[in-house]
């Protein structure tokens, strides 16, 4: 039976996907111009370098016409497609740090450096903040944080994650994800606190 | 507070404790001034990542960037060049359309022989060790030839001897 | 008349006009010469060229170029214009490395040619009736690009 003919600009992703599925790349197409910010952003949100993320969010959509046929829509097709370009970044910098010497940062990673000894932020820092002032802080205070810390952060409040889920991801313990997730919170209230005591 | 009751105030606000656990946490935030302030910072941390995620946007053109993904498909699959297709056409669109098509250009060149002498469309031919991507880019209305490998030329680098 | 015939003449007169006007025109136009401007220029994140030859690029041509790829700022390495007459073909070297030679095909058709260091890189028709630029462009040293960019005149 002839396939249905799509409506690309309108169709739904499912509808997308099915048409994907069966090689119609016009329909991929139309999902990489939908999400192709998503997943760009992912990749940068973690690997903080604009050109390593255009060629990971690419590899990764290569991976996702690949890997399509395994699609089954338990999640939502972006939902699939940031997991396979998160698993990409993860083996990314995993590789670059087997490349780069132990240093200071990883004990520091682990131990929580500074941020064991910081005192608990009361106040707000970012009380009257206008949005897009907020987010570009919260963009700045994540570059200054570790890859490990960054990652799980990243991990876990953005995508959602729960700690053993992310454990399995980044191939460590619990604790490690939980330790990480406690000094790498620090540190941004920190930060946070640090950018509105220079304002005032 | 010793770390493991630091890990725990986090994992109660993450909702990671079974039911007794939290119970217990509950009780400490409310007795104990230092652990509800340490929890009410990663209980705020938490929430303005959660609400502000910051706005990244792709740094080059839609085009651009399906034209290199379509290509690095191409390569894998090693297949010619993905044109885009269309839905199943009826049957005898399939025997019909090459028929005229000949029949058409057969026309063209009796009646305007020297018309064959060009081609009508953009059409591009990369040297064999070069690849390239190709795209007419409609915002901006322009065709883009994109040299992709591993070596660079410098043609432009100010630090190149011009 | 029936309804065939009605349509038959329509159509019979519709093709008659698109073929006496449409085509001798197009192919009357095959052996002027084209002239169009080549560019060539840097791509960077950089604020400025630490070349004081580098020019300042043509807002306009800069907004194109700023809405296809990533890099912030462009800055004009050199500006050529070609003259290229029926069937003829311009080559033009635009910096040490970089030559682009220009095939006019007639009928506002051109082939562009890119050469580095004396290789052919790539070869691209392009029609110039459609008053668009044709834009060559690749990776250059430190994560910086050069751009080819050849615009009708």
């Amino acid at each position: 039976m002839p396939a249905k003919k799509i409506d690309y600009e309108s169709a739904a992703d499912d509808l997308l996907v099915k048409g994907a599925q069966r090689g119609d790349t016009v329909a991929f197409e139309q999902l990489v111009g939908r999400h192709a910010d998503k997943i760009y952003a992912r990749a940068f949100s973690m690997v903080r370098n604009e050109e390593e993320a255009v060629d990971l969010s690419q590899e990764a959509w290569v991976k996702g016409w690949q890997r399509l046929k395994q699609f089954q829509g338990e999640a939502s097709f972006v939902t699939w497609m940031t997991r396979i370009v998160i698993n990409l970044c993860l083996d990314h910098l995993r590789k670059q740090k087997r490349q780069r010497a132990e240093s200071i940062e990883h004990l520091d990673e682990e131990l929580g450096g500074v941020e064991r000894q910081m005192p608990v932020v009361t106040v707000n820092p970012t009380e009257g903040l206008e949005r897009a002032e907020l987010r570009a802080r919260i963009d700045k205070a994540l570059g200054q944080l570790t890859e490990a810390h960054r990652t799980v952060l990243i991990l876990h409040e953005f995508e959602g994650l729960e700690y053993k889920e992310i454990a399995k991801r980044m191939k460590c313990s619990i604790g490690t994800v939980m330790s990480r997730l406690f000094y790498a919170r620090r540190r941004m209230a920190s930060l946070m606190l640090s950018w509105k005591k220079e304002q005032s | 507070m010793n770390t493991n009751e630091e890990l725990k105030l986090q994992a109660y606000a993450d909702g990671e404790l079974s039911p007794r656990e939290a119970a217990k946490v509950a009780a400490l935030i409310e007795r104990d001034g230092e652990a509800r302030a340490l929890f009410t910072e990663l209980k705020r941390t938490k929430d303005l990542l959660a609400a502000n995620e910051p706005e990244i946007l792709l740094p080059e053109s839609r085009e651009f960037h399906w034209s290199k993904i379509a290509r690095e498909i191409e390569r894998h699959e090693s297949r010619p060049a993905m044109v885009r297709r269309f839905a199943s056409p009826a049957w005898w669109l399939k025997y019909f359309s090459p028929v005229a098509a000949t029949a058409l250009i057969a026309a063209m060149v009796i009646i305007y022989p020297n018309i064959t002498d060009n081609e009508s469309d953009a059409q591009t031919a990369p040297a064999p060790e070069t690849s390239s991507v190709v795209f007419r880019s409609q915002s901006e209305g322009m065709t883009v030839v994109w040299l992709q490998g591993d070596e660079n030329y410098e043609f432009a680098n100010p630090e190149s001897d011009l | 008349m029936t309804g065939f015939w009605q349509r038959a003449v329509v159509v019979t007169t519709a093709l008659f006009i698109w073929t006496a006007a449409v085509i001798p025109a197009v192919a009357g136009v095959k052996d002027d010469q084209v002239k169009l401007r080549a560019q060539l220029i840097w791509g960077t994140n950089d604020e400025k060229s630490p070349n004081p030859d580098h020019k300042d690029l043509n807002p306009e041509l800069r907004k194109k170029l700023s809405g296809v790829f990533k890099w912030k700022n462009y800055f004009e390495v050199k500006n050529q214009e070609m003259a290229v007459p029926g069937k003829g073909t311009k080559r033009v070297r635009l910096s040490n490395q970089c030559e682009v030679e220009v095939k006019n095909l007639g009928s506002g058709m051109i082939s562009a040619k890119l050469f580095g260091e004396g290789k052919l890189l790539v070869e691209q028709r392009q029609n110039f009736t459609l008053k668009e630029p044709l834009v060559l462009g690749g990776h250059d040293k430190n994560k910086t690009a050069w751009f080819v960019v050849l615009s009708p005149m």
